[in-house]
């Protein structure tokens, strides 16, 4: 009896070693796409345990046989799968040892390589601000998205900060991020910037915490623009767009500044149809935060407004997105509006219309990117939650206190920008057209 | 009666105190805030959550509350170097410089590459005016760092030539190895070039402007800036084939970009410049 009963253990035991899911790495994080390139993806995630992490790809799941991995015994896993070919899907897993995947090769494990940039095709880009409450509310305005993400899906999205409350946690990345958007961070790049709240624990300066060691960020211009020299702002190209991020919250953000520098240089190289920048602090919002008073946000929203705006108008800036405060609020076609909302002119409104193609007409630009055609700022911080104030700002022709977030589909020379809100709900259109 | 008046007084107070405040946390950061109060409460002057309610309250601007935090933090454990640091940020945006600068030596002597703490440091010798001091900071911090950003660089150099107008030598060196380190980044490509011209090295600042543009698609602004070097070193023929280099480029743009009002203004300006300088009276020999 007792030799049986050893028997049987000694089965048991043998059976669970060899079981390859039982004691392999278990995914943890991941997978996320980083630095799109249109000949290059960088592919993360984590595991438990420390492994070797590799991909396999290819062009179709049957064809997903080409292997690439990092060197080393790691728990965070960064490979960069190179050799690609422009705007084409690719389908992958990743594994940590020889034959042992931990993704399925799916069609949900893919994503489109960008084109070669300067291409004018259709592109999508799903904008969120604020969204890391981890939260029902960030749920429904993710499952509003995740329905037109369906019918096509982002190319690429814009954390515009405050990813992960209230600190910026690795753990709070894990709630508010990695569980929140799985599915989305598997098929389309995100492209962050930093928030006073992912600062608590994140620092520009040394380039150190949790922000920092999640996202792979261009410092050398590989995605298009030029070299910044840190991760902290960064351009990058799709198609015929290009993007500025700027780290409003923790980089120096005066006149005569490297960002400042740099910002310039990469405007004045720019042949690409569209200029859309983004950061965290709004130039003009009277909803959570004011951009009026100095003392809000020690100043930041001041210093983008006063320092930067007039370099973005001088690169010819489309669109400007930021979060800060959690609510929707969306500019007239501005320029040169610098100071306190009490220096408004009328003459900084280039067009006081609504920007509706089936009400007062789409706002109409000069192609080029010629200096000062007008902007429409945006703020749209109620990704995770809406929390008021005055929403009063006169240089908004919009401002709501309602959840949503922003899908942008640029097509040529027309830009279509949507506010969606947290059910469903269109709460906000408007078009852009270039001659 | 009496008890409705002396509740609706009230109420009137608290809104007629909230409206005059200055801008509080919101959401999240309002919460926190609270639930640490309370947890201070609890366990009066712990140390951790001082510290965290006080960089609450200085992400928020109110300094004043910050201050309270970090001081009652170090009272507590004057170990506490992460209050310390705080306490110097704290302090020097209040411009109390000589406390600022007395709490981060006593931080760095304790963690000598808290790199948080050198770049403040700097940063206080500077306001203080005393660039000469914040120069080995910042040699330091590059030192220090794995990646040390664009702006340690330029700080450097510019605070170098603010000690020292004829340093533009060594500024220039040290700009060099910024763009060894991170790259050909505008910020220091374009401070170097500067420094060229400020060293009166035209053919140097020739060079560097090469280096710019080679990256870019656009180069019709660098070669109107190779004349302008040009025509500051007194060499007028080499300027103005630079700038009918920079007109032809502005011809091979595409219609979009070129019809712009900037395109239309750089020609203007570049006709104007080849108007104003005739060929044949370099003052100099060309290369
Ligand atoms: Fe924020």
């Amino acid at each position: 009896m007792s030799n049986r009963w050893t028997f049987w253990l000694a089965a048991l035991w043998l059976g669970v070693m060899a079981s390859p899911g039982l004691h392999a790495q278990k995914l943890v994080r991941g997978p996320y796409l980083q630095l799109p390139t249109q000949n290059s993806m960088v592919v993360r995630w984590r595991t438990d345990k420390e492994a070797k992490g590799y991909v396999r790809w290819g062009l179709s799941p049957e064809s997903a046989t080409n292997r690439v991995s990092h060197s080393g015994s790691l728990t965070e896993h960064v490979v960069q799968i190179r050799g690609l070919q422009p705007n084409t899907r690719y389908y992958y897993a990743v594994g940590t040892e020889t034959n042992r995947w931990i993704t399925p090769v799916e069609p949900d494990y893919s994503f489109i390589t960008p084109p070669k940039p300067g291409t004018s095709q259709p592109v999508r880009v799903w904008a969120i601000g604020d969204p890391g409450t981890a939260s029902t509310n960030q749920a429904n305005v993710r499952n509003t998205f995740y329905e037109l993400h369906r019918q096509r899906p982002a190319d690429l999205w814009l954390m515009l900060g405050d990813n992960a409350y209230s600190s910026g946690t690795d753990a709070q990345y894990q709630r508010a991020v990695f569980s929140v958007y799985s599915s989305i961070l598997r098929q389309s790049p995100v492209w962050p910037t930093l928030g006073n709240h992912d600062a608590y624990h994140a620092d520009s300066p040394t380039l150190s915490g949790p922000y920092y060691d999640i996202f792979t960020l261009p410092t050398l211009g590989q995605c298009g623009g030029l070299a910044s020299g840190t991760e902290a702002y960064y351009s990058f190209d799709f198609a015929n767009i290009h993007f500025v991020c700027l780290d409003s919250e923790d980089t120096e953000r005066n006149r005569d500044g490297a960002m400042a520098a740099w910002l310039r240089a990469d405007l004045a190289a720019n042949t690409r149809d569209w200029v859309i920048a983004f950061f965290h602090h709004p130039p003009y919002t009277k909803g959570s935060h004011d951009s009026d008073k100095l003392s809000d946000s020690a100043g930041r929203m001041a210093e983008m407004r006063e320092n930067f705006l007039p370099i973005l108008e001088s690169g010819g800036v489309d669109l400007v997105l930021t979060g800060h405060s959690h609510s929707y609020e969306r500019s007239y076609l501005l320029n040169g509006h610098y100071g306190l909302s009490s220096t408004l002119q009328p003459s900084m409104i280039l067009n006081a219309g609504s920007g509706r193609l089936d009400l007062d007409g789409s706002f109409r630009k000069d192609g080029g990117n010629a200096p000062h055609q007008g902007a429409i700022y945006i703020c749209a911080g109620s990704s995770g939650q809406a929390s008021g104030g005055r929403l009063n700002h006169p240089a908004n022709w919009l401002s709501l206190n309602k959840l949503g977030s922003l899908v942008l589909d640029i097509d040529g020379l027309r830009a279509d920008i949507r506010f969606m809100g947290d059910h469903g709900q269109l709460r906000d259109y408007f078009t852009i057209e270039k001659r | 009666m009496r008890l409705s008046r002396t509740f609706w007084l009230a109420t009137l107070a608290c809104l007629l105190a909230r409206v005059g405040q200055p801008a509080q946390a919101h959401g999240p950061d309002h919460e926190v805030i609270v639930a640490l109060t309370a947890e201070i409460a609890r366990n009066p002057g712990d140390p951790e959550r001082l510290l965290h309610r006080g960089e609450r309250y200085r992400s928020h601007g109110d300094l004043a509350s910050a201050r309270l935090d970090f001081q009652a933090a170090l009272s507590n454990n004057p170990a506490c170097h992460p209050a310390r640091l705080r306490l110097a940020l704290v302090a020097r945006d209040q411009e109390k410089l000589p406390e600022s600068l007395q709490l981060l030596d006593q931080t760095l002597a304790a963690q000598p590459t808290n790199l948080l703490a050198r770049v403040a440091r700097a940063d206080v010798l500077i306001r203080s005016g005393r660039p000469g001091e914040a120069i080995p900071e910042y040699d330091r911090i590059i030192a220090d760092s794995p990646q040390p950003r664009p702006d340690v660089f330029l700080s450097r150099s510019r605070t170098l030539l603010a000690h020292d107008t004829n340093a533009w030598a060594r500024a220039l060196e040290g700009v060099e190895d910024g763009i060894r380190r991170l790259g050909p980044v505008p910020s220091l490509q374009l401070h170097a070039l500067e420094l060229e011209e400020r060293g009166g090295r035209v053919d140097a600042a020739l060079a560097r402007i090469d280096a710019i543009m080679a990256g870019m698609d656009r180069r019709e602004r660098w070669l109107a800036r190779r004349g302008d070097v040009l025509l500051a070193a007194g060499r007028t023929r080499d300027a103005r084939t630079e700038y009918q280099r920079s007109l032809a480029a502005l011809d091979r743009l595409p219609e979009r970009l070129r019809r712009t009002i900037a395109s239309e203004e750089l020609r203007q300006e570049l006709e104007a410049k080849l108007a104003v300088n005739p060929s044949g009276n370099q003052t100099s020999p060309s290369r």
